[in-house]
């Protein structure tokens, strides 16, 4: 066999634009190079096409109590040229058992949590499932007697599929402090459904200082370096929390010493994920964001990556703001109308794209995947059904006990 | 220099970087649209044309696939396809097929590129980031503590 020819970023990125999204994953590790290149704006551009990657948002909102859900995807109104892969505009949960599924959580690997939650009524069904392969599973139901207060997903294996639930529920009533107690502490309460065990298991409670009653906000969380981070509102000194999944622990995050706007601190503060890493925007003024990238994600170092020009956007009605990244150049940006607005970093220039229904707030969750067979759904079933089989025969032995004992 | 045939098909001549010539009808040239430009723009008519990035060997592939797709209009798309298939698999190993994919680039042949890069991606799926390097010569320039940091970031692909 002859030398090996050294590749250029051409024609690496020829191939990995043709490759499945878990090889992209892998050969992230590959060299610093071919990491980059992955989350260039170009390349994932060729890579949901070539590959047949949906990717895109789901956007719901609720109308007369029922949730409503519209799969969105980046390429769909300014690239009317490129429609050879009109598969993935064409998700929808109606294949779910339940009409009118509420999106709970999405993830950027396929999956997606819902429930039949009827604006809290009766306790809710959860179902894990793949739009583009229309499988679901129905998970058992957690102890829904607290309030949910978030719900989260985490993909942590491909091969076989391994993801985790995360719950986050509080007590109904909060219990009075005790004399020299702190009188704003709350008792937050977790629970996670591992798809290994296919069981809910309760962790023991997190106690956070002064959080409001919707201190997780209602956006999702921002999964990033195999944890999942909520910016809790209502707080003089934020801090992320964060859930690592790997050893199913909790964890305050602090947000890099800076001075922040004093005059409007909630708003302006924006955690999203970046190539990979947790990152934090900080609006600093009417026309500039600060963003922030948390390279060592052990040593909790935070970093200034660059200071983000948003001036063209100040020419769009309300008072908006980026909302998270698509890749290293587009994001999106908050906006609560009939309209997706993506916007180019580096460009500085903006894209819609427009959405069936208004957008409600935290109703965008970002999803990416391949049209391959997960597998779930398959196995649960056979042994619910093995169960009920069993169930039967011991009531069938237990019959016939009663009627061999009158007769 | 410009030779044409009975059929009054007109030939070029292509030469390879280690000065192979070969002899081709204009039509099975010009699917590399660098070709098909360096002919419009008059480059063809003193002798042949150089191609200084493309080997002998390569380049008889590369007119070897041009030449079936160009006889091929009015056959069947599946008959195509099992000789694409069989073309690449002749190719043998990735070295063969990335020096073919160098010279699809480089020569713009868009069905051969699309075809050897698919090829190659199929390949490296299930791979491990060494197995890919080592396939490429890549440098590993992530110090242990980046490579555990965007390990962890793409979990759900090693597992």
């Amino acid at each position: 066999m002859e030398s090996p020819r050294e590749l250029s970023s051409d024609i690496l990125c020829e191939i990995l634009s043709r490759s499945t999204l878990e090889t992209v994953g892998r050969c992230r590790l590959v060299s610093k190079d071919c990491n980059n290149l992955t989350y260039e704006h170009g390349f994932k551009a060729l890579h949901h096409e070539r590959a047949n990657i949906a990717s895109g948002w789901f956007v719901q909102n609720m109308v007369k109590c029922k949730h409503y859900s519209a799969f969105v995807s980046i390429n769909d109104d300014h690239n009317n040229n490129k429609s050879s892969c009109p598969k993935p505009t064409k998700l929808s949960l109606d294949f779910l058992p339940v009409r009118a599924a509420k999106i709970e959580a999405s993830s950027c690997q396929g999956l997606l949590l819902c429930t039949n939650d009827n604006n809290g009524r009766g306790i809710p069904s959860y179902f894990v499932c793949k739009p583009t392969t229309q499988e679901w599973e129905r998970l058992p139901n957690p102890k829904t007697r607290n309030p949910t207060k978030a719900t989260a997903l985490m993909v942590l294996g491909s091969n076989p599929l391994h993801y985790k639930i995360v719950r986050l529920s509080m007590p109904k009533s909060i219990p009075k402090p005790r004399p020299g107690e702190c009188g704003k502490c709350y008792n937050l309460r977790l629970e996670i459904f591992d798809s290994k065990l296919f069981t809910w298991k309760q962790l023991p409670e997190v106690d956070l200082l002064r959080p409001d009653h919707s201190f997780l906000g209602s956006r999702p969380p921002v999964s990033a370096s195999g944890s999942l981070h909520w910016l809790p509102h209502g707080s003089e000194k934020p801090s992320i929390f964060a859930f690592h999944g790997n050893n199913d622990t909790c964890s305050l995050i602090s947000l890099p010493r800076q001075e922040y706007p004093p005059e409007n601190p909630d708003p302006s503060l924006k955690i999203a994920e970046y190539m990979g890493k947790l990152a934090l925007m900080i609006r600093v003024d009417i026309s500039s964001i600060d963003l922030w990238v948390m390279e060592d994600y052990e040593k909790r170092v935070w970093h200034k990556r660059q200071t983000i020009n948003i001036e063209p956007l100040t020419r769009l009605p309300n008072n908006v703001s980026l909302s998270l990244f698509h890749d290293s150049e587009v994001a999106l940006v908050e906006h609560h109308c009939h309209h997706l607005i993506f916007y180019n970093i580096k460009t500085l220039k903006f894209d819609m794209v427009s959405v069936p229904n208004r957008i409600e707030t935290g109703g965008i969750f970002p999803y990416q995947s391949d049209f391959e067979l997960c597998n779930i759904g398959k196995g649960k079933g056979k042994k619910a059904a093995q169960g009920w089989k069993m169930m039967m025969t011991s009531l069938q032995s237990v019959g016939k006990l009663f009627s061999s004992l009158y007769l | 220099m410009s030779i044409t045939t009975e059929n009054n098909e007109k030939m070029i001549t292509l030469m390879s970087s280690d000065g192979e010539e070969f002899v081709v009808e204009e039509a099975v040239a010009a699917q590399s649209q660098t070709i098909k430009h360096l002919i419009e723009d008059g480059c063809s008519t003193e002798g042949s044309i150089p191609l200084p990035n493309v080997t002998g060997r390569v380049l008889s592939e590369v007119i070897q696939y041009c030449k079936k797709h160009s006889s091929s209009d009015d056959k069947e798309e599946k008959e195509l396809e099992a000789w694409d298939a069989e073309f690449v698999k002749a190719a043998d190993d990735h070295v063969a097929l990335t020096d073919l994919m160098m010279a699809a680039n480089f020569l713009d042949i868009k069905g051969l590129l699309d075809l050897v890069a698919q090829t190659l991606a199929n390949m490296i799926t299930g791979k491990s980031p060494e197995e890919v390097r080592r396939m490429w010569n890549i440098k590993n320039d992530f110090t242990p503590e980046e490579a555990e940091k965007v390990r962890k970031e793409n979990q759900w692909a090693f597992e």
